[in-house]
């Protein structure tokens, strides 16, 4: 009888927080920098225009996520005033701490810069070229001009993505290893436990097949536009 | 595992100002600033009069700096000056100096022209041998910015560049304008009799071989608006004769006259010597009287005689 009573207490009670579409989407991503880099450096530009693509259907299919997807990935949980989000992090950088059912203010706006930045660094590298017999899908709809200063665009933000790449790990891991605040384990397995949410937390997952489709749908009108 | 704030702060702070400084230290431009304030690495500059600037800059400008220079630097290899140029780029350096085959501007230069990384890229401008040699005798005496032409006195020549100045196309319209319409309506009239010499001037060519003895004297009279600027008169063989000598006399352009096969005699030819521009006349064994040879050459102007 105590053995069971003690194995009840030690097991913690999780809750969703992050689901598979999410999750998957985050480190198919960060696979897809990385590797995106690799293959620039060596020269294999036709798998970095496949990984910028790749890229490109990732964030589409994020950003409809976060208008029809489950509750946490919604950019309405998360976004906040930018007010807020001062405050928010001003506090996070003391003693205080809130735990959150998603991002916390600070970090939902870490979430659009990332975006945005992610979506101008694929944008740019559509109409790139690097004077050597490869170029872009669209690099020429644009005038050779054009294409010149989005390829050197393409080049300078890559910089901008790095610095946001550091600013999130540091984030991540300040949370992690100063707050006590796992944001690690549930980007991975999904679950968080139950201490480090809100009392009132309440996750509302959308349908796998919903998410299957919006993926699809994004895929093949990325591929279309891009490719037709 | 858990650490105090501060000590995540500074080990942040550690690792991004590690981070920078590896990162600046990656730019050549900082690497060399940083080394060369520490007296370790000489000042890279030119000179005006160096081999570099007068013989070596201008191949690279003329093959290289359009993807290579100040607006666009491909590979982050910049070629548009010495000290750029000493930097290299994503590939490392461009010059071994005392090595030119194993330096990566002349080993791009001499890949296949079917390889993906052979320099000037595929389809653009090369630079000739003597170009190439230039090159590569620069890098084989060290790849100076200083060092003045006579240090390397077995490269070739450098070829003087002949440039033909475009025509100021605005003068030109303003000359051609007044002969314009005069030209189209007579040319129609009489096709093949008058053209303009070339697409940059005002001056005429007037031509009667297509008519033959039609190219009269009254023939010859409604051309008079473009007496002024009638440089060629082709008449061999026409109606052409004496009395047609006053209209040649308003053709002050008048270079060149092919007239033999006419009537005009040689009374009436000698007076076109006095024309101011002339410098060539053909005409008939028949058309030349006493002393017209001579007086030709006292005129400076060369004279055919067709026999």
């Amino acid at each position: 009888m105590s053995n069971i009573a003690q194995s009840s207490e030690s097991i913690e009670r999780k809750a969703l927080l992050w689901d598979a579409p999410v999750r998957l989407f985050h480190w198919l991503l960060a696979l897809c920098i990385l590797f995106s880099w690799i293959t620039a450096n060596a020269g294999w530009m036709t798998v970095h225009l496949v990984l910028g693509v790749t890229v490109l259907i990732l964030i589409s299919f994020r950003i409809v996520w976060g208008i029809i997807g489950s509750s946490t990935a919604r950019f309405g949980n998360f976004l906040t005033g930018p007010g807020r989000a001062v405050r928010y992090l001003s506090k996070s950088l003391g003693d205080h701490h809130q735990f959150h059912g998603g991002h916390n203010p600070a970090g939902g706006y870490m979430v659009i810069a990332m975006l945005t930045v992610l979506l101008l660094q694929a944008s740019s590298g559509l109409f790139s070229n690097n004077d050597l017999g490869f170029a872009g899908p669209l690099a020429d709809v644009v005038s050779k001009n054009a294409s010149d200063e989005a390829t050197i665009l393409h080049a300078a933000i890559f910089h901008v993505l790095v610095m946001f790449i550091w600013l999130h790990m540091v984030a991540v891991f300040y949370y992690v290893l100063v707050k006590e605040d796992d944001l690690l384990s549930p980007m991975i397995k999904g679950e968080k436990p139950t201490s480090q949410l809100p009392e009132n937390y309440k996750m509302t997952p959308a349908p796998y097949m919903r998410a299957t489709v919006t993926l699809l749908v994004v895929a093949v009108a990325t591929v279309f536009l891009l490719f037709r | 595992m858990t650490v105090s704030r501060q000590v995540y702060l500074r080990i942040v702070a550690v690792l991004s100002c590690l981070w920078l400084g590896l990162w600046l230290f990656s730019q050549p431009p900082v690497a060399f600033a940083a080394l060369n304030a520490l007296g370790m690495a000489e000042d890279l500059r030119s000179s005006d009069e160096s081999f570099y600037t007068q013989r070596v800059q201008p191949v690279l400008d003329d093959y290289c700096t359009s993807c290579h220079g100040s607006e666009k630097a491909k590979g982050d290899l910049r070629l548009d000056s010495y000290r750029y140029l000493i930097f290299g780029g994503d590939e490392g350096e461009a010059l071994r100096p005392g090595d030119p085959d194993r330096s990566l501007l002349i080993e791009r230069m001499n890949l296949n022209p079917g390889d993906i990384k052979v320099m000037p890229p595929l389809g653009r401008p090369r630079p000739t041998s003597k170009e190439e040699l230039v090159l590569s005798l620069w890098i084989a005496n060290g790849a100076s910015g200083t060092a003045d032409p006579d240090s390397i006195p077995n490269a070739p020549e450098k070829v003087e560049e002949v440039v033909f100045p475009d025509p100021d196309w605005s003068v030109v319209r303003d000359r051609r304008s007044p002969y314009e319409n005069t030209v189209g309506e007579l040319g129609n009239r009489y096709p093949s009799t008058v053209s303009f010499i070339s697409a940059n001037t005002e001056f005429v060519e007037l031509s009667g071989i297509s008519l033959g003895k039609k190219f009269d004297n009254r023939m010859l009279a409604e051309f008079a608006p473009l007496y002024p600027v009638v440089r060629r008169l082709e008449a061999t063989n026409t109606g052409l004769s004496d009395e047609s000598i006053d209209s040649l006399m308003k053709m002050s352009e008048l270079r060149v006259i092919r007239i033999a096969g006419t009537s005009l005699e040689s009374e009436s030819l000698e007076k076109l010597f006095d024309l101011p521009n002339i410098e060539m006349l053909v005409v008939d064994q028949n058309q030349v009287g006493d002393g017209f040879v001579q007086r030709a050459e006292e005129s400076n102007l060369r004279l055919y005689i067709r026999e």
